[in-house]
């Protein structure tokens, strides 16, 4: 039969931000995906080295739009390693209550995106608007609803607004309850499982092999998680679990996100109630002359998506001499789907896109 | 721990300086010839190092060098290991980690497009992220980015 | 597919009585949170003019500017010999409402407010010197506090 090229993208793809894939097509079975990255190259990694270590902090949370926070967290802990400081206790705390936060948000948005993808369109509808009771407890706290600007090495730049424990547990709960309509609807829907189950399969040894990462990889039976094995912020403090699942396709995929959403309002809950007080920052240098000395330092958090790291090399200077960003969606955007497209109909070529979440601001940068 | 692999390192290969960086929890970072980084690599990966998180490079450009990183983390150990190598600037030429890691294909392309290293092996060392680039790479150093947009997008400045 | 499942759809109903979550925009109106980073205020009279905005700014949106330039103080005298104080002029082409301007202030003058709407024609209007003679002077968002702010000043009271 005679294959024919096609392009997705760069526009609706089944990805939150800009990418395309080449397709070569045999009827309509995938032969060869050539994924096609560069449609939001923004050069950070370039403007971070020409620019204060603070005047870098409102710009880092803009690398991945959906879940900006581990951006934000990442670029702190890195500072702060250089600089060798702890934040206070009640930061780490805060820390960690808008890290899940935006962990819940950007996976409701993968929710979102993956049953529309396979044609459930009312649960968009619903995703988008329960993510919007977030996005007002983030306004509450930072001042801003998507980019929040919020965590500022050495600690976060505002304390907890009164009554924003209790708005948050109102959210909390509300959640809760809404994941029941979502099973009903999405995650236990017939039509969920037929289509999703078995599509794109990693493997254990694989997922390793190949560089799989976060809840794409504890969804082929891989039970690492960086929040257990190098806790950063409050993690270590808290009691939560990892939720593993064996199968490894679309389905196992999206359902770790659903097992992770509650496990982050179980975090979220301990942390609001444990909070201590005490200071929000560590002392630091004066903002305008913010100067770090020379060291090189490798901080990573668990992103929604998957272990994302920041390299900071520091020459002792006000700027940073290098900083390297890894967004988990490097390897699942570019060589996972490589490997995971072919094979597959075109109709499940967007399905498995949104099941990996690959947000393309992070392989771009 | 941390010690086990300093220690498991030190055994193996004696030409290689081993820095535990001050303040950071479970970070290893080693410097090796550029030669004996295939080899490194190859030995931590058979002794549980089987995730490559990334491989990046520095601009050294006061000393002529490149600065090659790559990371990698072991899921029993669970700690990251460093190999930095410096190469030549002038002739930035490394071997590729494509035999041991497929993926990194994707990071090795990055950084032949960002900074014109060479990895000798790697055959798809395609255009990546930029397109129809002509000059130098951007990520380097002496690439004036201010410059080059005011060139670029501004008719005032043509 | 058990008799359960076969009714459940009907569990949908439930929807078409529950309060939408939608804001019917232009009839309501969403009210910004507290601490809402929307458009600057400074108190003219306060601002010493140190400049620390300025040099924190990121996108460099701040531009110090003698007070003359301001209408208000057009006509102000001058002593001999004496420097005119330098007040901030904001360009909302480029601010990303950051605050860390705010946060810097050493005098506590400059503020954001609630607000968050501009519609106007002429681009220069977007570059205005910040004041407080603005109509939504009252309607205060992120101000700096003891916690908040960077360089550890207390407002004084």
């Amino acid at each position: 039969m005679k294959t024919y090229e096609l392009f997705i993208g760069p526009q609706h793809v089944g990805i939150t931000g800009n990418f395309s894939v080449i397709l070569e097509l045999e009827g309509n079975v995938v032969k060869k995906a050539t994924p096609n990255p560069g449609f939001l190259h923004r050069g950070f990694e370039k403007l971070m080295e020409m620019r204060g270590f603070i005047h870098n902090v409102p710009i880092v949370c803009r690398i991945c739009v959906p879940d900006p926070d581990p951006n934000e967290a990442n670029y702190a802990m890195a500072v702060e390693k250089l600089l060798g400081i702890e934040p206070p206790p009640r930061a780490k705390y805060i820390r960690t209550i808008v890290l899940e936060f935006s962990r819940i948000a950007s996976h409701l948005f993968t929710f979102g995106g993956h049953a529309g993808s396979i044609g459930l369109y009312t649960i968009p509808n619903w995703t988008i608007s329960d993510r919007d009771f977030i996005l007002d407890l983030f306004e509450m706290l930072t001042g801003g609803r998507v980019y929040h600007i919020f965590i500022y090495p050495g600690g976060v730049r505002r304390d907890l607004p009164d009554g924003f424990i209790e708005k948050a547990k109102d959210v909390l709960n509300y959640l809760e309850k809404r994941l029941d309509d979502y099973n009903k609807l999405y995650f236990d829907s017939y039509m969920f499982k037929k289509r999703a189950r078995g599509i794109g399969i990693i493997n254990k040894e694989d997922a390793i092999e190949w560089g799989v990462t976060g809840p794409n990889l504890r969804a082929s039976g891989v039970k690492a998680d960086t929040r257990k094995d190098d806790p950063y912020a409050a993690y270590g403090e808290l009691d939560f679990e990892i939720p593993v699942l064996t199968g490894g396709d679309a389905y196992d995929r999206i359902m770790i996100r659903r097992m992770e959403v509650v496990e982050s309002i179980k975090i979220i809950r301990q942390a609001l109630d444990n909070i201590p007080d005490g200071p929000i920052r560590e002392k630091v240098p004066n903002p305008m002359r913010f100067i770090v000395p020379p060291g090189d330092a490798y901080v990573k958090v668990e992103s929604s998506k998957g272990e994302y790291g920041y390299y900071m090399v520091s020459n002792g200077k006000d700027k940073p001499y290098r900083v390297y960003i890894r967004g988990a969606s490097m390897t699942h955007g570019i060589h996972i789907l490589e490997k995971l497209l072919p094979g597959n109909y075109l109709a499940d070529v967007s399905q498995i896109m949104f099941s990996l979440d690959v947000c393309p601001p992070e392989i771009d940068r | 721990m941390v010690e086990g692999v300093v220690e498991l390192i030190k055994g193996n290969f004696s030409d290689v300086e081993i820095v535990i960086p001050e303040h950071q929890e479970k970070r290893v970072h080693i410097s090796v010839e550029k030669e004996k980084v295939k080899e490194i690599a190859k030995f931590l990966k058979d002794n549980g190092f089987r995730h490559l998180s990334f491989i990046t490079c520095v601009d050294w450009i006061d000393e002529g060098k490149f600065e090659l990183v790559y990371g990698l983390y072991s899921y029993e150990e669970k700690i990251v290991v460093l190999i930095k190598t410096k190469i030549d600037r002038d002739n930035p030429k490394q071997e590729t980690l494509l035999p041991l890691w497929d993926q990194a294909q994707t990071y090795e392309r990055e950084i032949h497009e960002m900074f014109g290293v060479y990895f000798d092996g790697n055959p798809g060392l395609t255009p990546f992220i930029l397109e129809d680039w002509e000059g130098i790479p951007p990520m380097r150093k002496d690439f004036d980015s201010r410059k080059y947009s005011q060139i670029t997008y501004d008719s005032e400045a043509k | 597919m058990g008799i359960k499942n076969y009714f459940s759809p009907v569990s949908a109903l439930k929807f078409l009585v529950k309060k939408p979550v939608t804001v019917r925009v232009p009839y309501e109106k969403k009210e910004p949170s507290e601490n809402y980073r929307g458009f600057h205020i400074n108190d003219i009279e306060k601002c010493i003019g140190c400049g620390n905005c300025a040099r924190i700014c990121p996108p460099n949106a701040i531009e110090m500017v003698p007070m003359t330039e301001y209408p208000k103080y057009k006509d102000m005298k001058v002593e001999e010999g004496k420097r005119i104080k330098k007040i901030p002029k904001i360009d909302y082409g480029r601010c990303c409402f950051c605050a860390l301007c705010v946060d810097v202030c050493p005098s506590f003058s400059l503020k954001l407010s609630r607000e968050r709407i501009q519609v106007e024609t002429d681009k220069e209007a977007f570059v205005f010197i910040a004041n407080n003679d603005v109509s939504y002077k009252d309607n205060l968002g992120y101000v700096a506090n003891e916690k908040s702010h960077l360089l550890g000043l207390k407002p004084k009271r």
